[in-house]
């Protein structure tokens, strides 16, 4: 049978050849322009504030570092939006790489491409890490050495992260490449630490790459950072929108929607001015559309649950605000 | 800047495999066409990256998993699609095709993971474990997936009547 089938599978005679190569560059120029897409949100007549349309042209975003930023005296971790690049020609580590005890850091997790699981994208995954985290995690790489020879590794799934550490007035940013090798580098010299077990133990569970979520059955159980004072932060930079049905993706399955910078904070601003209700008051539909929101600031995220039916209103699990044109509007580009 | 002629030559060499491959998983001309324009794309983006790592299992990646990808956002049952087309020929190479179009029908009668394991497994000629990567799914389950799948074709009418003939 499987020779049979080997040999009916072969049979290529019917295929033809050649592949129209201009028309591939032309779709992957739309690709490029559309993947990462702005909030178009169209003006609603009801609605007193209106959001303009917006082309699918990302704002400016903050300039990643070319290099990773040791600043003496610098001591606040901010994630970059982008991931470091991969260092050209990257020479092994002769010395530490952290080089002191932090105090804390951060673990700075970049958008993934849900067709290739590269992680390319700007930021959308930002945990802060507690000083017995950093400090193990900065032991680990202190102590790996650089590799013996040249690499020969793969990372056809990139999805590098980036680390940061601080204390003692220093702050070291570390890129690193969990697949292949497990690199870690600062941009010009490497040591193997990421797939080392005690590293690992440290990050296995923390969130590496951002995505939406394969489901969303209970929204309740997203609420994991501390309310805080409003609902979505002041200095967000973007937002991340996935949307679900009855715990399942929506349309486009499990592809993020990205509000950058402009556009998200005129959410930010809308939402936390909008009338508070008491979520107990409403119930929501069975088989109504949910969004989850994350908004990503450069120091952590912060998520919400929005209820497109019956409801209409964004909670942060403590409170909840409604809105029917935002909340509408979030749910309408997941559907794009 | 990025290596054009490179990439054209790459996907020319190619083109007609992703092809065939396309036309496997999803038995409609233009849906392959799509999907091989595509997983090119997407190639082609990350082009610079990736041409002197493994270009080959990355686009091979991307197709099956543009595939995945469009199947799971359709949302409804898969019909089996009418035999793939083809021009008559006589003689014994009538038989021949006949015998081919009829595992394909069958094929096409498949889930899309079954379809893409037993391609990657049979056409492709990929192992347990490379499949599994391609598809970004278990060992067990490549083993279990094709496992199912050779059975369903064994029991296949299109199959068991042309044993019959």
């Amino acid at each position: 049978m499987t020779e049979h089938l080997r040999a009916a599978l072969s049979d290529d005679r019917d295929t033809p050849a050649g592949v129209d190569v201009e028309a591939v560059r032309t779709r992957a120029g739309r690709l490029r322009r559309g993947r990462w897409a702005v909030a178009g949100v169209a003006a609603l007549t009801a609605v007193a504030i209106a959001v303009p349309v917006v082309l699918l042209r990302p704002d400016p975003a903050p300039p990643a570092p070319s290099a990773p930023v040791t600043a003496a005296g610098q001591a606040a971790p901010a994630c970059p939006d982008t991931a470091p690049a991969a260092p050209a020609a990257p020479a092994p580590a002769t010395g530490p790489l952290v080089g002191f005890a932090p105090t804390g850091g951060l673990l700075c997790g970049y958008l993934a491409d849900q067709t290739t699981t590269m992680a390319d994208g700007p930021l959308g995954a930002v945990t802060r890490l507690t000083a017995a985290q950093a400090r193990a995690l900065a032991a680990v790489i202190d102590a790996a050495s650089g590799p013996d020879g040249e690499l020969g590794c793969t990372d056809e799934l990139a999805l590098p992260y980036t680390l940061q550490f601080a204390g003692a007035g220093r702050l070291v940013t570390l890129r690193v490449q969990p697949y292949g090798c497990g690199e870690v580098s600062d941009g010009s010299r490497v040591v193997l630490a990421a797939k080392d077990p005690a590293f690992l133990a440290v990050v296995k569970d923390l969130p590496t790459y951002a995505a939406c979520p394969p489901r969303l059955n209970d929204p309740r159980t997203v609420f994991t950072e501390p309310a805080g004072d409003a609902l979505l932060p002041a200095d967000t930079v973007r937002l991340v929108v996935c949307g679900y049905v009855d715990g399942a993706p929506a349309e486009e399955v499990r592809t993020a929607r990205v509000v950058e910078t402009r556009e998200a904070r005129r959410y930010v601003t809308e939402f936390d001015a909008s009338p508070s209700v008491d979520d107990l008051a409403c119930t929501a539909e069975r088989g109504s559309p949910v969004i989850l929101v994350t908004a990503v600031t450069p120091t952590g995220t912060k998520r919400v649950v929005g209820e497109v039916g019956n409801c209409r209103t964004l909670s942060d699990g403590t409170r909840s605000v409604r809105n029917e044109a935002l909340v509408r509007s979030l749910w309408e580009l997941t559907q794009r | 800047m990025r290596d054009d002629e490179g990439f054209a030559a790459f996907a020319t060499a190619n083109g007609r495999r992703l092809r065939h491959a396309a036309r496997l998983l999803t038995g409609d001309d233009g849906r392959a066409e799509d999907l091989v324009q595509t997983a090119l794309a997407r190639t082609y983006l990350r082009w610079d990256r990736i041409r002197s790592d493994d270009p080959v299992a990355y686009v091979r990646r991307v197709l099956f998993t543009a595939h995945a990808d469009w199947w799971r956002r359709r949302w409804r049952l898969e019909h089996p699609t009418e035999t793939m087309p083809d021009t008559a020929a006589p003689g014994d190479l009538a038989a021949e095709l006949a015998e081919r179009d009829r595992l394909r029908t069958a094929l096409a009668a498949l889930s899309a993971r079954e379809r893409a394991v037993l391609v990657l497994r049979y056409y492709e000629d990929l192992g347990e474990r490379e499949t599994a990567a391609a598809l970004g799914i278990a060992v067990g389950t490549v083993k279990s997936t094709c496992s199912r799948a050779l059975g369903k074709l064994r029991i296949s009418p299109e199959l068991v009547e042309s044993e019959e003939r």
